[in-house]
């Protein structure tokens, strides 16, 4: 009844509702975080059966959590929502065709050697003109992906630091992030050694589990929070950095997720306690600050939901940027909306997903930005690929991004 | 359930995707904000314009389907539930702010357009939509339009009602009709006030045009610490004794206090036993004097700890910690009920110490949050509900509560609205004649009672008396003069030559009657009702050349001498008066202690113009002079009435406190029917601290277009005048002083705040190369009450008025000729002007009005010998909205006795 209770926890007062991207799109009930809690809740007393039409309207949100932020009473919404989305997978509620997505998405995504087969089939559809042939939900993923396969150089397993020695932090690079945005990894790594880190990339690292924790697979993501927990933990790190929003806060939430295996309750919460996302940690570094140099540009910054709304982290990501000399940090109109890309949205839900990137990219165009900084790589995939069929000339940029150049601009005489 | 036929035809006219109909989704929409009771509606339609909810709201009076519209679902009261089931109308999707006018302080937006978004709108230009419910964030401008919101800042700017100027409605059979202003003051019901607060009742609100105000320059945000909730209760009503009107006052008790830390950590103290949130807010000069004054006033009342909010990041986070009150209480239980009651304020302590008592009673926790400034509580119970005996004691401790508040001559209901909640305590506030007053209120709006039916009244009981049927005595004069006889002392009834004196546009009444008492006002109307009179309700006659002459004009009811009472509650800062007290005479009595009743319409302030207006009269003719700018026209600041209506019977609207929507309101609508629907009798209104100090700065101007300019500025200027006159040398000339245009820009307030106000008019002027002098107070005195008479009218003029925009006060000005005097309140759109009564007196005024009509504004004759009337359509062209004055009128006077023919439309 511990869900049940929490249910509870939603008096209806409607604050969520102008915070919800879907509500704010449709308008309707059912697709606001309120609704969709009054959904829960009639199928946690049995008022509703768990059908394809409340399904959809659990499928449909984003996992932003901008309602949380919202939320005086503190309802929980994230954990609900996938609470509740475990008990209809095991109800065997979701149709055939949401599940093999879902399935599918966690068979690839983990597995770098997967993703990179699939994105080269891709690439190779797109080169036959065979893309429009595809399913909707397919040529959306197409979509995103950059034209080029960035190269592929993995990570050192050991980076050190530069000078002296501060911290030992232990890197998690993320299953998409390695095959799609290589570049991101390798500058959050440079960054963290400039500012006195020892960067370790533990092997034995694995997907983090938050596609399926979201997706209501909640035994998978168990599986996988053990892996990591072993896998970090061996690093003996002073503080294990996420590199994308949402692996960052399924992390930090290990210790929930495992509280009740005795074997990993007691190491999950001391590996929670100490995950960090890079740009939470970098502001704390003394002296990162020193070696930037000149930006000359316009740059804006988009929230990631899972840094904003799920980890509460606004002012840092700002701070960082605001540190680097001559770069003009502009206000982004609705900077803690969702992009629309939230994990598998965009392939789960592509018209949902494609409204929001519609406007996201109209507001972005507002402040006529030269650079778009989002600390997450789905949202830069998301913002890239929007930014690339508009033909806009804008740069998407992670903050790592950002500062190494600042830095090499300080280096150069 | 809904026939494939009607759903088929939703679905084509708002599109199929717009029409919810399966049980599992119709579910989320069973409830609001007010989670006890439930409906579930049959369908839930999101129409995208005005059009297709019109066509929605048709379909459903052709099929005879109850409907009901629904904005963001956060009202407290269960007013937006479906409980005859039928369509829902969401509105959601109607978010569109379509124009924002910052010139004249206003903005045209949809009904769906969430409070909060308006703000944000024009913020970064300094302007600010002012009613800020606790759900701004979330709630929607219709749903604010529907309960009449408040917030906390309503001490000081008013609720919905007040800042709500016109509003686009789909009445119940289908029809669109825009209420209320537009871009000028039509004259007419106020139709547009009865419908804000009228619950969803009346028709689906479509549009709103609200007013924006100037954002606050500085602000003063305090934070007072009580060891003991008497003390904080005590403070309250220190501050406002003082004169200090608070932008916002707000408690906390400790319940909350602990819950909010929870929730978001703004900084209240933990271990207090009540907090109070104070901000004043206004120009900067003369803020920290107000600030200390109040900061002394918490101290000796004993407060532990006062604490002045030292920036704008402190200040939001006490207020961020107020708004989320409500939603922090899921922190202490599953489920919490908001009751809403209204004590005037002076009564917060003890009622407070009896609310206490009531929850040890029934074993319940209950905490306190509310804006203790206007004697709005919400008391919070909390309790779980699936406890059946716990929820049993909830609705037992709220109905005691809210039964206190009635006992203390307060309200059931300030800002939340009855809904389905408190249907049940309609009662318990009003008698069977007063809720019959507010069906026939309904009936006007929807006869068919389709529209959000189980609604605000319960279902009438079986008359006891029988009705008056008009017109059933026959007989001559002399028979209705003899019973008006046993009714009246001889003294209270003129006949013959000693009713000259009330003629009306030339025609004599048989009689004038007198009374004293309401009873005997009652007993006149019936008698005027068996024997089927033309009865014209008279006060000081001010208002006497107004309108149409009538068409049937028997006996003069004057109200003159039902002037027994005035009951004033300086700490309330209300007063109670009989509707034939003259202003003069109550604003001197208000003196005594500080106070006045800011109404100072042309003649009524002036004793020496017939004894000045009554207040009765002022408020049947909604007149307002210069002071509306700045303290809101006789509809803002009426609280209660009583009226006499034309059956004789007396209802009350309104209650003795500063905030109330318990049923439908009266006191607007009756406000400015000039005697038509009944007759106002007695009057509760707001009364306002006497300025410490009042200054006039007169700019001097050599044409028009520098006038134009001067106000251009001043309107877009930090300044905040009490009156901002425009007068034309013609008009000057009258007054005795040399013929010129002028600006006269008035301040009120504190004198530091003055000084500074002063000092930048001056400066204004400068910058527009003009010369500025401040006028004496004698002088600004005797050159308003000069323009006053100027206009009452006479037998040689034509006085008309002419209501535009602000911005189009000068474009009017062409329209007249150079030679006829001029007074204009020029921020306000209000334009005077005097024509001679001769030959070509008709065909100046339908040029006028013409003029007028082309910048969107309306002109009315004020005044006219009785000769010129036939040729001068003194009202100017009926409303498209007229059916509804019609239907009003035969709701509340079927006979047709009361001033017949004189009101627009010859109603």
């Amino acid at each position: 009844m511990k869900r049940h209770d929490d249910l509870l926890d939603c008096v209806h007062c409607g604050f969520c509702l102008p915070t919800c991207p879907t509500y704010a799109e449709l308008g309707r009930e059912m697709d606001s975080p309120r609704g969709r809690l009054y959904l829960m809740r009639a199928l946690a007393d049995k008022r509703l059966p768990p059908g394809a039409t409340v399904l959809q309207h659990l499928d449909l949100c984003l996992d932003c959590r901008a309602c949380e932020s919202a939320c005086p009473s503190g309802v929980k919404y994230g954990s609900l929502l996938e609470a509740t989305r475990a008990g209809v997978a095991r109800a065997g509620a979701r149709p055939l065709r949401e599940r093999l997505v879902n399935r599918a998405a966690e068979w690839v995504f983990p597995e770098p050697a997967r993703l990179r087969r699939l994105v080269g089939l891709g690439h190779l559809a797109r080169r036959l003109g065979v893309g429009g042939l595809l399913p909707r939900r397919l040529r959306e993923a197409l979509a995103l992906l950059p034209p080029r396969l960035p190269h592929t150089g993995a990570l050192p397993e050991r980076t050190p630091a530069r000078g002296r020695a501060r911290l030992r932090v232990a890197f998690l690079e993320g299953c998409a992030a390695r095959v799609l945005c290589p570049e991101m990894n390798a500058a959050m790594v440079s960054v963290l050694a400039r500012s006195g880190c020892e960067v370790v990339v533990p092997a034995g690292q694995g997907c983090c589990g938050a596609i399926h924790l979201h997706g209501g697979s909640r035994e998978a993501a168990r599986r996988l929070a053990r892996r990591n927990v072993a896998a970090f933990l061996a690093e003996a790190p002073d503080v294990i950095v996420a590199n994308a929003a949402g692996c960052g806060a399924a992390m930090k939430e290990y210790g929930e997720l495992l509280a009740d295996d005795p074997a990993y309750a007691e190491r999950a919460r001391a590996l929670s306690a100490r995950v960090r996302d890079f740009t939470e940690l970098v502001p704390e570094l003394p002296g990162f600050t020193q070696g930037l140099g000149p930006l000359p540009a316009r740059a804006t910054y988009h929230d990631a939901c899972h840094l904003a709304h799920a980890q509460g982290i606004r002012a840092q990501p700002r701070r960082l940027l605001a540190a680097i000399p001559e770069l003009q940090l502009v206000d982004l109109p609705e900077s803690d909306w969702c992009c629309g890309s939230a994990g598998i949205y965009n392939v789960t839900q592509p018209g949902m997903a494609r409204r929001l990137l519609e406007r996201k990219l109209h507001n972005i165009e507002r402040t006529r930005a030269d650079i778009v900084v989002a600390a997450n790589p789905g949202c830069l995939l998301q913002i890239r690929a929007g930014v690339r069929e508009r033909g806009l000339e804008i740069e998407v940029l992670h903050p790592a991004e950002v500062l190494e150049r600042s830095y090499q601009a300080g280096e150069r005489p | 359930m809904l026939s494939a036929r009607v759903l088929r035809q939703l679905a084509r006219i708002v599109g199929s995707d717009q029409v919810i109909h399966a049980p599992e989704e119709l579910i989320v929409y069973e409830c609001d904000g007010y989670t006890i009771d439930k409906a579930c509606p049959e369908a839930v339609v999101l129409p995208a314009s005005t059009d297709e909810v019109a066509r929605v709201v048709r379909l459903c009076h052709r099929e005879r389907i109850p409907f009901v519209a629904r904005g963001a679902g956060t009202g407290l009261s269960g007013g937006c539930l479906a409980v005859q089931g039928g369509v829902q109308i969401a509105l959601t999707r109607m978010s569109r702010i379509l124009e924002v006018d910052l010139r004249n302080r206003r903005a045209l937006v949809e009904a769906g357009v969430v409070n909060i978004h308006v703000t944000q709108a024009v913020s970064q230009r300094g302007y600010a939509y002012a009613p800020d419910p606790s759900s701004q964030v979330a709630s929607t401008i219709g749903g604010n339009i529907a309960e009449n919101s408040g917030g906390p800042h309503t001490l000081k700017y008013g609720v919905t009602a007040n800042h709500v100027l016109g509003l686009e409605m789909v009445l119940p059979d289908g029809e669109v009709v825009w209420l209320g202003e537009r871009s000028g003051e039509a004259p007419g019901y106020d139709l547009r006030g009865a419908v804000i607060g009228s619950e969803g009742t009346f028709g689906v609100v479509t549009r709103a045009l609200v007013r924006l105000i100037r954002q606050p320059q500085a602000f003063r945000t305090l934070l007072a610490v009580y060891d003991r909730v008497d003390d904080a209760s005590e403070t309250v009503s220190a501050i406002i004794g003082r004169g200090i009107i608070p932008a916002a006052l707000e408690m906390m008790d400790s319940l909350f206090v602990q819950a909010v830390e929870d929730a978001c950590a703004c900084g209240l103290a933990r271990d207090a036993d009540a907090v109070l949130i104070i901000e004043l807010d206004g120009l900067e000069a003369g803020m920290d004097g107000q600030a200390r004054a109040v900061q002394t006033i918490c101290r000796e009342r004993g407060a532990r700890a006062v604490r002045l909010a030292a920036d704008e990041g402190e200040r939001s986070a006490l207020w961020y910690g107020r708004k989320r009150a409500f939603g922090s209480v899921g922190r202490l239980s599953p489920s919490y009920c908001t009751q809403d009651g209204v004590i005037p304020r002076s009564q917060v302590a003890p009622v407070l110490r009896e609310v206490a008592a009531i929850a040890r009673r029934h074993n319940l926790r209950i905490g306190n949050v509310f804006h203790a400034g206007d004697g709005n509580l919400h008391p919070v119970v909390l309790f779980d509900e699936r406890d059946a005996d716990e929820v049993r004691r909830v609705l037992a401790a709220g109905d005691e509560i809210l039964r206190l508040c009635v006992a203390k001559g307060g309200s059931i209901t300030g800002e939340h609205g009855i809904g389905t909640e408190k249907i049940g305590m309609m009662p318990s506030l009003f008698t069977a004649a007063d809720l019959d007053a507010m069906r026939r209120l309904h009936a006007a709006f929807d006869p068919s009672g389709l529209c959000n039916p189980g609604k605000v009244l319960p279902p009438p009981e079986p008359a006891r008396e029988a009705p008056v049927s008009p017109g059933a005595r026959g007989g001559g004069s002399e028979s209705w003069l003899a019973a008006l006889g046993a009714i009246l002392p001889p003294e209270a009834l003129l006949t013959g030559e000693g009713a000259a004196g009330d003629a009306v546009d030339g025609v004599t009444p048989c009689a004038v009657a007198s009374p004293e008492t309401v009873e005997q006002v009652c007993a006149v109307l019936r008698l005027a009702a068996e024997f089927g009179l033309g009865v014209c309700p008279v006060g000081a006659g001010l208002h006497r050349g107004l309108g149409h002459p009538p068409r049937r004009y028997d006996l003069a009811l004057s109200l003159r001498r039902l002037c027994g009472r005035i009951e004033h509650e300086p700490a309330e800062m209300t007063v109670r008066v009989d509707a034939g007290v003259r202003l003069p005479d109550l604003n001197r009595k208000l003196a005594a202690s500080g106070q006045w009743l800011p109404l100072d319409p042309p003649g009524a302030d002036d004793p020496e113009a017939s004894g000045g207006g009554t207040i009765g009269g002022i408020l049947a003719a909604d007149a307002s002079g210069p002071s509306r700018l700045a303290c809101g026209g006789p509809r803002d600041l009426l609280l209660a009435l009583t009226i006499a209506l034309a059956d004789g019977t007396a209802v009350r609207s309104g209650a003795r406190v500063v905030k109330n929507v318990a049923g439908f309101d009266l006191c607007r609508v009756f406000t400015g029917s000039l005697g038509t629907l009944g007759v106002i009798v007695e009057a509760t209104v707001k009364v306002a601290p006497l300025p410490e100090a009042r200054r006039t700065v007169a700019i001097r101007c050599r044409d028009p277009r520098d006038a134009a300019g001067v106000l251009e500025r001043a309107a877009g200027s930090e300044l905040l005048p009490q009156h901002a006159e425009l007068v034309n040398p013609p008009a000057m000339e009258r007054l005795g002083l040399r013929p010129s245009w002028v600006v006269a820009l008035s301040f009120d307030g504190p004198a530091e705040t003055v000084a500074w106000q002063v000092a930048r008019a001056r400066e204004l002027a400068r910058r527009c190369g003009l010369q500025a002098g401040e006028s004496a107070p004698t002088v600004s005195q005797r050159a308003r009450r000069g323009l006053g008479r100027m206009v009452l009218g006479t037998p040689e003029t034509v006085v008309c008025r002419a209501s535009v925009l602000s911005s189009r006060v000068p474009d009017l000005l062409p329209a007249f000729r150079p030679e006829w005097p001029v007074w204009a309140h020029a921020l306000l759109g209000v334009v005077r002007v005097v024509l001679p009564a001769d030959g070509n007196a008709a065909a100046a005024v339908s040029r006028a009005r013409e003029q007028a009509a082309a910048l969107g504004g309306v002109l009315v004759v004020e005044s006219a010998p009785f000769a010129l009337k036939a040729d001068l359509d003194v009202w100017g062209p009926v409303r498209p909205d007229f059916r509804l004055a019609r239907a009003l009128k035969g709701r509340f006077d079927p006979g047709g006795i009361l001033n017949p023919g004189r009101f627009v439309g010859n109603l």
